[in-house]
């Protein structure tokens, strides 16, 4: 009997050991392609190829062949969007870009920064089921490719005749 | 008066309990094993398609960011060519940059191995000897910049299981942006904007490709999509031939076009910067 105890005891711990590193090898390979489809998303934003950015949205990486992988991506910092379903977002981005027009109402002199900050937040599933986390990447990007401002781009990059400079 | 026998060993009962229970063990042990070896295999299959794409697009991000501008005595610096090969994207891509050479190039006195930081570099693509189906992506590089910057130097195989590679090049950014198929430099006189690389890959699965599926990851066959941004300073600067060598040079020339020259160059953030408008505040905000 103390033998059958034993081993049982042995086969849980075995398979719990078992358990814990299938939960790493998972969580691992999750956050490496988190990181990586975070980059290519930011790579788009900085070429001004992601559209109303300044509204921010939901959306999933399906088209990459992730589609477990979901990721909401705005203006500003992470932190104010913790935490939040996609059914509340609309609402909060609204309030905040309320807020920020309330905040410049009057300011005529108001510039644009060179440089916006985006936060992009994937979530990726875990090997629990209906468990996720959250990877978080935030960086300045050039502010016309961020608003799709080109008549900004224009003013900041001319085009001048080379033969003329020379 | 016979005595009873004193019998030492197991009961029929004890045996066959003893032997299930080994039997369990084994079966979960062996069990355990082969789970392993799936696991293994999978991870393989994993690694191979996960990792093996964005390493390749990694070196061609590093190798378009670090293109060079300065020093060129003329607009010869890119070049893309749409290309297929059995009927799969086989683009080719050649350009110049700054950075160190993997390949050694022997130095004018042949004793020592030099690793130039000024290189031509390329992608080609050719049909797997091996597998028809599958084109082997190679790796050029030159060191130094020689007459015919697009030809010519060493080849190292990167990967020979890609089934498809796209390149595609946009001139400016624009809400609804055109991406071209090729990209002459020397014929546009500037650098695309930005450049679009698409890859498809598929890996060699191990035996075991359809036994264990974590998070339905174990797929042989993924594409990879990359945007990759040149740096908008190193593009007016290699549109405008805004360089160090060509400014003096410019300004001993020719006092009129030199004050020219030399306003532009003070009126950025650095040398290269566009005439002024980096130091202009930007437009308000309507």
């Amino acid at each position: 009997m103390a033998a059958v105890t034993l081993l049982a005891l042995i086969f849980t711990t075995v398979m719990q050991i078992r358990a814990g590193a299938i939960d790493k090898a998972v969580r691992g390979r999750s956050l490496s392609i988190s990181a990586r489809l975070g980059k290519s998303l930011l790579h788009q934003i900085e070429s001004g190829l992601v559209i109303d950015l300044v509204d921010g949205y939901t959306g999933d990486f399906s088209e990459e062949g992730f589609g477990q992988f979901k990721y909401v991506v705005g203006i500003g910092d992470s932190s104010q969007y913790s935490s939040v379903s996609a059914n509340d977002l609309e609402d909060i981005w609204r309030d905040y870009r309320k807020n920020q027009d309330e905040d410049n109402a009057g300011d005529e002199d108001i510039k644009k920064p060179e440089f916006t900050r985006v936060f992009i937040t994937i979530t990726y599933p875990t090997s629990a089921k209906d468990e996720t986390e959250d990877y978080v990447l935030e960086a300045l990007v050039d502010t016309w490719a961020v608003e799709r401002d080109f008549e900004l781009y224009d003013f900041l990059w001319p085009e001048l005749d080379p033969e003329e400079i020379r | 008066m016979i005595k009873a026998r004193n019998r030492s060993g197991f009961t029929l009962l004890e045996v066959l309990i003893s032997l299930a229970i080994m039997g369990m063990v084994m079966a979960t042990v062996m069990q355990t094993v082969q789970q392993t070896r799936m696991a293994v295999d999978a991870i393989h299959n994993i690694a191979e398609t996960e990792n093996v794409g964005p390493r390749i697009l990694d070196q061609i991000r590093n190798d378009i960011e670090n293109i060079v501008v300065s020093d060129i005595t003329d607009y010869n610096l890119l070049q893309g060519e749409d290309q297929t090969i059995i009927g799969a994207g086989a683009d080719k891509l050649d350009l110049i940059v700054n950075r160190r050479s993997y390949i050694p190039a022997l130095s004018d006195d042949g004793d020592r191995l030099l690793y130039p930081y000024l290189n031509e570099v390329g992608y080609r693509l050719k049909q797997n000897p091996q597998r028809s189906d599958f084109l082997e992506l190679y790796r050029r590089e030159d060191a130094l910049i020689d007459d015919d910057p697009f030809r010519d130097g060493s080849y190292a195989l990167i990967y020979d299981r890609i089934v498809s590679l796209d390149i595609q090049y946009a001139k400016r950014p624009d809400f609804d942006i055109f991406w071209e198929d090729s990209w002459d430099s020397k014929v546009e006189q500037s650098l695309p904007f930005a450049i679009k690389v698409f890859l498809e890959i598929e890996i060699q699965p191990r035996r075991s490709i359809e036994s264990l599926n974590i998070i339905q990851a174990n797929r042989a066959r993924l594409s990879f999509t990359d945007v990759i941004h040149i740096p908008e300073e190193k593009r007016w600067r290699f549109r405008h031939h805004f360089q160090p060598g060509r400014l003096v040079d410019a300004q001993d020339d020719s006092a009129g076009t030199g004050d020219a020259i030399s306003d532009a160059a003070t009126g950025g953030s650095g040398l290269g910067a566009p005439s002024g408008s980096r130091n202009e505040e930007p437009p308000k905000e309507n």
